[in-house]
């Protein structure tokens, strides 16, 4: 079987100027593949400046890598003419990202006009539809988006990422600014959607304990690069990349309160300088590091459908 | 176990003489808008002692925040402080003139707030900020101050300080800027500290380091905090006791380790269950709370809760429940006629699920 969305070894970067030495670039993304099966949920999980939604732009191709492919159903970027429709995205804050100046019937209507050659009534149905399957009733329609509260933005936005009827839906943090209460809601509706429309999901977000729910593969980035790719389960459960093992200690849970996380160490990624020339990207705060890790990128392992890129990875017994 | 019983021993020793730190009692704000007047909070009850960690938690509306500026004064138009009283070490703060309260605020009482990046001012060096803390409320002269500031800054665990001190808030990074407002808020060892979400925008790695920075300056400093929040995890990992807000009312009071285990209002065993975990099964969904949260203003007789609850009865849609303290359990308060009892909890269904 091959999968719906296949991405290799795209990487990006972006030229800073800085006052002393003019334009230089910065690699934001190296060699990151990855393959998404249809109605699958691919997470993409780290810190801020890691890279997460570079890669959400690249996929919806709201930008151009600068080496790498992207295909979607076997068939090149390139050769897909309304690649827009097909591949589409959620971001994270609804009140930043729906015009507020228009009407919800109006933001629907958008991706319909654009793309598609309908008359009146049938974008009527369409919107209705749409409207609908997330959980709106048509009075909503005239709405403006001050009107609506977070969930119900974010409830719009999905609808608008839908109603093109796409086969991938990026969502970047799509409910990291929403109360639990409402949290729980959108992702119950997303896995809905995805079971109903068969679609499949890149799921950026920095929430270890959604990924757990509502992901099947979960992908880790730092520092724009991949360090450990597998099923959730596995990846979760018995990571096998320091980095990964350091993100999850993070993480407060409620399952056993009063235990307290423990900050490893004090710096954090962005105060770190990377390591020039090749070389581990989390040389600089991994525990096991030593000079065989700053001699080389370490090349992805393939353990078991579980992806490492760690010279020190150890499967536990 | 070992964990929990440590929390347990921390709990009653920090509660065990209760001369409280700060009393808040009866704290009502409301705003006025198109000349009608919308209640944000609504006679909010609840103390802190010194050395506690008390979590505010609600989701956004629920007047968390409104109460927490309400205590240090800084309600401005349109917004009114209806009633209430707030003691501070056996002082009413609400009765200080204005140029008082200037001079008590953040030295005995500070406050950090959500966002780094805007709360520090941009034109003016990290050392600048820090300084001008210290020239307001300490007798110090200049290189005084400098040194003070550089030893504030070393002890929010950033490593060079006196390169930190030259810097501009926007050369510094959001984990980094929050330790410098943390630097500011201790700069007078205050004895109480309100944290307004001081995680919310960071990074879980970096979350991990600022919570673990404020327990260690907590135990050292003995000093109460103020946490408000609305993530229910980091609630576990650092306040020894829960107040949950919701509509502007406290709807329960109590410490954190029973709150989780048997939480006794039916919003906060909804909040906990609707909580995704790691132990949270694949692909089954969650729990999600009916209904949306009243719109300010729009506030009805009888329980606020009452349209989204499982477990409503008739009397509960006329008559609003008070907030009574459970004489069992030590210093435990919940605001509802029929308290989650264990046969009633559905908590253990949860933890069953997980299990299977």
């Amino acid at each position: 079987m091959t999968a719906l969305l296949e991405v290799n070894n795209i990487s990006k970067s972006y030229q800073v100027s800085s006052r002393l030495f003019g334009a230089t670039t910065e690699s934001i993304l190296s060699d990151v593949s990855f393959e998404l099966e249809s109605g699958k949920i691919l997470a993409v999980v780290g810190e801020s400046g890691s890279g997460k939604s570079t890669l959400a732009r690249q996929v919806v191709k709201l930008e151009q890598p600068d080496s790498g492919e992207m295909f979607l159903d076997g068939k090149p970027y390139v050769s897909i003419p309304d690649l827009h429709q097909r591949v589409r995205m959620i971001f994270q804050n609804p009140a930043a990202s729906l015009n507020p100046r228009k009407r919800v019937y109006q933001l629907l209507e958008g991706p319909l006009k654009n793309y598609r050659n309908l008359s009146r009534s049938e974008r009527d149905d369409l919107i209705f539809q749409s409207l609908e399957k997330v959980g709106l009733s048509n009075e909503q329609a005239q709405r403006y988006p001050h009107m609506l509260s977070g969930g119900q933005g974010q409830r719009i936005a999905m609808a608008r990422a839908i109603i093109s009827g796409p086969q991938v839906i990026v969502a970047d943090e799509a409910v990291s600014a929403l109360d639990v209460s409402v949290q729980a809601q959108i992702l119950n509706l997303i896995m809905d959607l995805r079971d109903d429309m068969g679609m499949s999901w890149l799921f950026i977000t920095h929430d270890i304990s959604v990924v757990n729910v509502i992901a099947d593969t979960v992908l880790v980035l730092y520092a724009g690069r991949m360090m450990e790719m597998g099923p959730v389960k596995q990846v979760l459960e018995s990571p096998l990349h320091p980095y990964t093992r350091k993100l999850l200690q993070s993480v407060p849970g409620v399952d056993s309160p009063g235990n307290e996380v423990v900050a490893v160490d004090v710096k954090s990624a962005s105060d770190d300088t990377l390591p020039e020339g090749p070389a581990c990207a989390y040389l600089a705060r991994c525990p096991l590091a030593d000079k065989y890790c700053a001699e080389c990128v370490p090349p992805m392992m393939n353990l078991d459908k579980h992806l490492v890129a760690c010279l020190k990875a150890v499967k536990s017994p | 176990m070992s964990n929990e019983s440590s929390v347990m021993s921390r709990q009653s020793s920090v509660r065990k003489n209760p001369p409280f730190l700060l009393k808040v009692k009866n704290l009502s704000v409301d705003f006025r808008s198109h000349g009608k007047s919308i209640s944000a909070v609504e006679s909010v009850n609840y103390d802190a002692c010194a050395g506690e960690t008390v979590a505010v938690v609600g989701e956004s509306g629920s007047g968390k925040s409104v109460t927490a500026l309400a205590i240090m004064g800084l309600i401005r138009k349109p917004g009114i402080l209806r009633s209430g009283m707030v003691k501070f070490d056996g002082k009413d703060l609400l009765a200080l003139s204005s140029r008082q309260r200037r001079k008590y605020m953040g030295r005995n009482l500070s406050m950090i707030f959500q966002e780094p990046a805007t709360s520090l001012n941009p034109s003016f060096s990290i050392g600048q900020q820090i300084t001008e803390v210290l020239k307001l409320h300490e007798n110090l002269n200049h290189a005084q101050r400098h040194n003070r500031a550089l030893d504030l800054i070393n002890e929010v665990g950033i490593s060079d300080p006196v390169k930190c001190l030259k810097l501009w808030p926007h050369q510094l990074s959001g984990g980094m800027n929050q330790r410098v407002m943390i630097a500011m808020a201790i700069s007078c060892n205050p004895s109480l500290l309100i944290a307004d979400e001081p995680t919310t925008a960071l990074d879980v790695t970096v979350q991990a380091q600022i919570l673990d920075l404020l327990r260690s300056l907590q135990q050292k400093n003995n000093m109460g905090m103020i946490f408000i929040t609305h993530d229910l995890s980091v609630v576990s990992n650092i306040a020894h006791r829960v107040v949950v807000m919701y509509a502007g009312q406290v709807v329960e009071n109590c410490p954190t380790t029973e709150l989780f285990q048997q939480p006794q209002h039916p919003y906060t065993e909804a909040l906990l269950k609707s909580l995704p975990t790691k132990n949270s099964y694949k692909n089954k969904r969650l729990y999600s709370i009916k209904g949306s949260p009243p719109k300010a203003g729009e506030r009805l007789s009888g329980c606020r809760f009452y349209s989204r609850c499982n477990y409503a009865k008739n009397n509960c849609r006329e008559e609003s429940p008070k907030l009574i303290n459970d004489l069992q359990s030590n210093y435990r308060a919940v605001r509802c006629f029929y308290p989650l009892t264990n046969a009633t909890n559905h908590m253990l269904d949860l933890f069953d699920d997980s299990l299977a």
